[in-house]
């Protein structure tokens, strides 16, 4: 872990509120607009970023200082995102039949309408879209994914090739990988 | 798309240009925390206090914001119980049993440390040279110390403190057992005395169960001053309240 943040850490299980603001403006933005990725809804990102600090702030003292820092923390954002998701009921668009991509996939490849991102996004299951997120938006390597997501390696790999080949079709183009 | 890394690098880049949030939402998320943790916990005032309440709620926060955000604010002495949660629930592990201890905001003011309390067991007495932890029922006749004592020793340094206690162990009949620097609970140079070994009724010649131990933390020096905590109990209490020193000797802290 960075020194910097370590010692954040050691002051936060001290109880300074300085400290906790400073971690929090470290990760605010990118943990806003990670939750904001997933649920695609700027309100319901707050209240998962408000939680995840709260949580954060009242269980810093079961963090074992001998982890890295960052990967904790998402997972807990990547978790309580997918309990809010769950909480609220949202019914994600399923894509994973076949015929609906064949349908989608009507477009050459050449064609893919970045100006459909969100929409496309919307349509992905959570699973693909988090992972998406977090590699594309986080810069996490696959192996970071993997311990945040608590997964195999290929199990990421696999997902993120499924993932970018739906997100691939549902924005217009073809859905093969080179 | 001709290929995956150009798919890849133009996502990374509509992500990054696509995926944000309002800069407002970024502070308004600050206050909502802010308010359910630090302010939730404020004992609950009368209706007639409450707008007085209300008006030093946003200050301390006016305070806080300034203090974090201004090169000025940084020279602004903020009240210490401002700055730290009152209570805490900490999990710590006695003769390796892990229990939940509740522990509660010490502060001076004047001295500019503050320090968790474990509130069943201990209580704080202020007094003008030396602050004292001490246990909330008296132990019997028959027991030596069991006290924690802060105090700041002015125009000195570690080394000449470290003379000092010292010979203070050697006047109270104890003897230095160790020295040495460490990083846990704090960062300080910790220097040991013990009771001499002795015989007992039994015949058992060595330390006793009830031989005194005085343990000291001195901090290094700053602005020629030095913070000196003395932890004194006896033998068959080092893994008792001598673990509990430890423990809420960790939440010790000098702010500046």
């Amino acid at each position: 872990m960075m020194d910097r943040e370590s010692k954040l850490i050691k002051k936060i299980k001290k109880g300074d509120q300085r400290a906790f603001k400073k971690l929090y403006d470290v990760y605010a933005d990118y943990s806003l607009r990670t939750a904001y990725g997933i649920t695609g809804n700027q309100a319901d990102a707050a209240d998962i970023v408000q939680e995840v600090f709260i949580k954060l702030y009242r269980n810093i003292h079961l963090f074992d200082m001998k982890r890295p820092f960052k990967p904790w923390f998402y997972q807990l954002l990547v978790n309580e995102a997918r309990r809010y998701i769950g909480k609220k009921a949202k019914q994600a668009i399923s894509v994973e039949s076949e015929e609906l991509l064949d349908y989608l996939h009507t477009g050459t490849e050449d064609e893919v309408d970045f100006e459909d991102l969100e929409i496309a996004m919307d349509k992905l299951e959570e699973n693909h879209r988090t992972v998406l997120i977090l590699k594309y938006l986080n810069d996490f390597t696959e192996k970071e994914i993997a311990e945040i997501l608590e997964l195999n390696l290929n199990t990421v790999k696999s997902r993120l090739y499924k993932a970018r080949r739906k997100l691939k079709t549902l924005m217009g183009g073809v859905a093969d990988e080179k | 798309m001709r290929n995956k890394q150009q798919f890849d690098d133009k996502l990374r880049e509509e992500m990054q240009k696509r995926i944000h949030v309002d800069s407002e939402l970024k502070e308004e998320t600050w206050n909502k925390i802010h308010q359910n943790i630090f302010e939730a916990k404020r004992p609950s005032k009368s209706k007639k206090k409450s707008f007085v309440a209300a008006l030093g709620t946003i200050a301390a926060i006016i305070l806080l914001t300034f203090g974090l955000m201004t090169d000025t604010g940084q020279a602004m002495i903020q009240n210490l119980k401002d700055m730290f949660v009152e209570e805490k629930q900490e999990e710590i592990e006695i003769e390796g049993q892990k229990e939940e201890s509740n522990t509660q905001l010490e502060t001076n003011e004047a001295l500019r440390y503050v320090i968790y309390v474990d509130e069943d067991r201990y209580k704080m007495v202020k007094g003008e040279e030396v602050d004292r932890i001490e246990t909330k029922e008296p132990l019997g006749d028959r027991y030596p110390d069991v006290y924690m004592e802060i105090s700041r020793r002015e125009n000195t340094t570690t080394e000449d403190v470290l003379q000092d206690i010292e010979q203070e162990i050697t006047a109270d009949g104890l003897e230095v057992v160790r020295q040495e620097h460490v990083t846990e609970p704090i960062e300080a140079e910790v220097i040991q005395g013990m009771g001499k070994k002795t015989t007992n009724e039994s015949g058992k010649t060595g330390h006793q169960w009830d031989t005194p131990i005085h343990r000291y933390y001195v901090t290094e020096t700053r602005e020629n001053q030095v913070f000196v905590i003395k932890q004194a109990y006896f033998l068959e209490a080092e893994e008792g309240h001598g673990a509990r020193f430890h423990y809420m000797l960790e939440s010790f802290e000098i702010v500046e």
